[in-house]
């Protein structure tokens, strides 16, 4: 009886890579040349992505990075004594917590270090580490530390506003997406679209009360100015160094519908009406389709449900 | 089985009869049974292309010592439907259901040798399929390993693995 371990390894690795995660686990208990070999990276990677690819981003990457590497360093554990571990970014007292790992101990003790693809499954699959994410929470998408509960497959996410809370449970998969943008929270996106925004595009904006507050986001679409007669071949509305944000989740008639913004980058507004940040033009069709989807969920659902901008009913003039 | 293959042999050898076998390749298994096929299936077959290309088509008979009798009219045959691109799930699915364990494995291991892509893509899901949901003990057995874990190894590999799935579900029973 010939033995498949005699094959080349590319013509072996034909053959690993059509198995799942649960029968690659089961691989590495057949003998010690499996055991290393159905670890690496290049097997891992892909089920990681088919996964987990909708919710993590680069942040994600980069987060556990640095976890594995405190770890191979043994700097890991010295956090507290449970052996969790956060990074943090900003200054104090915008201070962010980037993500948590609970239990490092077992990145440690297990060499899982060694393995970054499959170690970063697995801790995602069981819960222990809280990645960075945004969370669609009625009608505002919040920057979140979020964990996966692999028994009722839904996550929990904890959102930074003063302390740390726990906002959302049983989340579904299509309520938590990949950060829109690089930046951390605190930090207002510096936009590209400013110059070429016209009325009928959809963006998202960020927005805080107050600015010891991270950024929400919260979707919009540009409209007219007052001035202008709607009409799309005398429109001059994309000259103009104002533009009209419209909230259409409010009734036409609301004054939480309407806010005119400068055409600049930076923060504006002020402590009554909030701080508006940056920017982000929507291109995909299929993030434009997400919110539509969800305004009509929510608004049929409960009009009071959510929050308005607070701006939104101070209108800056 | 030895029927289904000797009436393809028969087949293959009515070739020789054919006015255009001048043309043919003549392929020779592991226990010296000649095999003639038409040039576009060594196509499909890179080692042999390659074989020929080497000595400017000159050379038709081709010896393939790693591969025997047995095997070698099942991998024609999936040549021969993959030239004429009659690769069906329905094919897929009767060619396997003529093959044991030991024959996905040999087959696998002759598309290996010849470097036939599509069947080497092909058969691994099969054998991804025939390991899918067996104890360690029967992957083992089908791939031909020993298990080389020492006691201690085996035990830091459970406390290891504890971190993975929970409730792993029980192996079925092993069936060969």
């Amino acid at each position: 009886m010939s033995s498949l371990l005699d094959l080349p390894e590319v013509t072996l690795d034909l053959i690993l890579n059509q198995l799942s995660p649960k029968e690659l686990c089961r691989m590495l208990e057949v003998c010690v040349f499996l055991r290393d070999k159905c670890k690496s990276d290049d097997l891992w990677e892909k089920h990681l992505k088919n996964k987990w690819g909708r919710v993590i981003g680069e942040a994600v990457y980069k987060e556990w990075h640095l976890h594995v590497t405190k770890a191979k360093e043994g700097n890991h554990g010295t956090n507290n004594q449970n052996g969790s571990f956060g990074s943090f970014v900003g200054v104090w007292p915008n201070l962010y917590l980037c993500s948590y790992l609970q239990d490092s101990s077992l990145v440690i003790n297990n060499q899982w270090s060694n393995h970054f693809m499959m170690s970063l499954f697995f801790s995602l699959e069981r819960g222990r580490f809280w990645f960075p994410a945004q969370v669609y929470k009625g009608l505002v998408v919040h920057d979140a530390l979020v964990r996966y509960d692999y028994e009722s497959n839904t996550f929990q996410a904890r959102y930074q506003h003063g302390g740390w809370r726990l906002f959302g449970n049983n989340m579904e998969w299509d309520m938590v997406r990949v950060p829109s943008v690089d930046s951390h929270p605190y930090v207002v996106h510096v936009s590209d679209c400013l110059d070429k925004l016209k009325p009928g595009n959809h963006i998202e904006i960020q927005w805080r009360g107050n600015t010891q507050s991270p950024y929400d986001w919260w979707y919009a679409v540009i409209g007219h100015l007052e001035s202008c007669n709607k009409n799309e071949n005398y429109c001059r509305c994309y000259c103009s160094d104002t533009i009209m944000v419209e909230f259409k989740q409010y009734p036409e008639r609301s004054n939480m519908r309407r806010i005119k913004l400068s055409r600049k980058n930076g923060e504006q507004g002020d402590r009554a009406g909030g701080f508006y940040g940056g920017i982000r033009k929507l291109y995909s069709s299929d993030e434009i389709e997400a919110w539509k989807k969800l305004i009509l969920l929510v608004t049929n659902l409960d009009r009071g449900f959510f929050m308005p901008p607070v701006a939104a009913q101070f209108p800056i003039h | 089985m030895a029927e289904e293959v000797s009436s393809q042999m028969n087949s293959l050898s009515i070739s020789e009869t054919n006015p255009s076998s001048s043309a043919t390749i003549s392929l020779v298994s592991g226990d010296d049974i000649v095999f003639k096929v038409e040039p576009t299936i060594a196509k499909e077959m890179e080692t042999v292309q390659s074989f020929i290309d080497e000595t400017d088509g000159k050379i038709t008979t081709i010896p393939l010592p790693n591969i025997s009798s047995h095997d070698l009219p099942y991998v024609i045959e999936y040549c021969e439907k993959s030239i004429a691109g009659k690769i069906t799930k329905e094919f897929e699915a009767e060619f396997v259901k003529k093959l044991n364990n030991e024959e996905v494995k040999e087959l696998f291991l002759a598309a290996n040798y010849l470097n036939i892509k599509k069947l080497l893509d092909f058969l691994s899901q099969v054998i991804a399929d025939r390991i899918a949901n067996k104890s360690v003990e029967y992957v083992r057995r089908y791939f031909g390993i020993e298990n080389d874990f020492t006691p201690e190894e085996e035990a830091k590999l459970r406390e290891e693995l504890a971190w993975t799935f929970t409730g792993v579900d029980p192996d079925d029973e092993d069936e060969n």
